[in-house]
């Protein structure tokens, strides 16, 4: 028997094996499957939803907090001095 | 296929681009088995193959808008099958080839990779077992691309042009890549089947019978 011959039926057998079958409730698991992950799906994208919602009113009130510390605080007179430069004076 | 208001392959193709929930039944009673036995022989494991067909029906849904129906279905499903197969494959490789790293920060999470057991598929006969078991081995060692058109070829017998069509590819290169495929088991099993031909004339009847 040649190479070929034996390589050849050894590969072409596997054409002739009986096929394994799926089984009976694969829907019903495919099913539960997508309903899970829309599911969670839906529970990201309200999480994320939340966390955004939460920074967002974070940086309102640190924002409204800073305002109103600014406009508790007095504003004080500063005087400035001056220098101005004198002619043929170098420091 | 069971019975179903879908007459042929078109019909069932429309109904289901119009998210009918008939025609996504249908599909998964009728394919289901196909997916499972292509799994089979790209993983050469009964869980991981029934966990990949459930996903492979569950993207095919998710991604039904995507669906352009320029293939047919059947190759549709194919490619989304093999595509899986193929990451599946790579995330095993890469995680047995960090192991030693994530056991270092002890994260066995992902629990022991091993390389598969002597997997037997259902349909191979006792006696036949240690020799299909023997060439189900080496399509493992086969490269990615080899093994995939190697499978859709001799274990689920697609013709060439259809296997073309899934991979994305060309007839040719499907023909260059069984050639390897097949070079190389040869080159695998080659001590096997000098056995089998300094065994198989014994069994011939002698002349005359």
């Amino acid at each position: 028997m040649k190479a070929e011959d034996a390589d050849g039926t050894l590969f072409n057998s596997l054409h002739s094996l009986k096929k394994a079958e799926a089984p009976p409730y694969l829907y019903a698991q495919v099913r539960q499957r997508l309903a899970s992950r829309q599911e969670t799906e839906v529970r990201l994208s309200s999480g994320w939803a939340l966390r955004l919602a939460v920074v967002v009113l974070a940086l309102l009130v640190a924002d409204l907090w800073v305002w109103q510390a600014d406009r508790s605080q007095p504003a004080q007179e500063q005087t400035t001095a001056y220098a101005y430069p004198v002619e043929n004076y170098y420091f | 296929m069971p019975s179903s208001p879908y007459p042929d392959e078109d019909a069932l193709r429309e109904g289901f681009a119009r998210g009918e929930e008939a025609a996504f039944r249908n599909i998964v009673e009728g394919y289901g088995g196909r997916v499972l036995n292509t799994c089979l022989g790209m993983l050469r494991s009964v869980p991981d193959a029934e966990d990949l067909t459930q996903e492979v029906f569950v993207q095919m849904y998710e991604r039904r808008d995507q669906f352009r129906g320029e293939a047919r279905l059947s190759t549709w499903i194919y490619r989304i099958t093999v595509n899986l197969c193929l990451a599946h494959l790579r995330k095993a490789r890469r995680q047995k080839r960090f192991a030693f790293l994530t056991s270092l920060w002890g994260d066995d999470s992902t629990g022991l990779r091993h390389d598969a057991p002597d997997y037997v598929h259902p349909g191979i006969l006792a006696e036949q077992r240690e020799e299909a078991g023997l060439l189900f081995r080496a399509i493992d060692h086969l490269p990615d691309k080899q093994r995939a058109v190697f499978v859709l070829v001799y274990v689920e017998g697609l013709p060439q042009t259809e296997v073309a069509a899934t991979l994305e590819t060309s007839v040719g290169a499907v023909e260059s890549l069984l050639q390897r495929a097949k070079q190389r088991l040869r080159q695998e099993l080659g001590p096997h089947f000098s056995e089998r031909r300094t065994i198989e004339p014994k069994e011939t009847p002698p002349d005359g019978i």
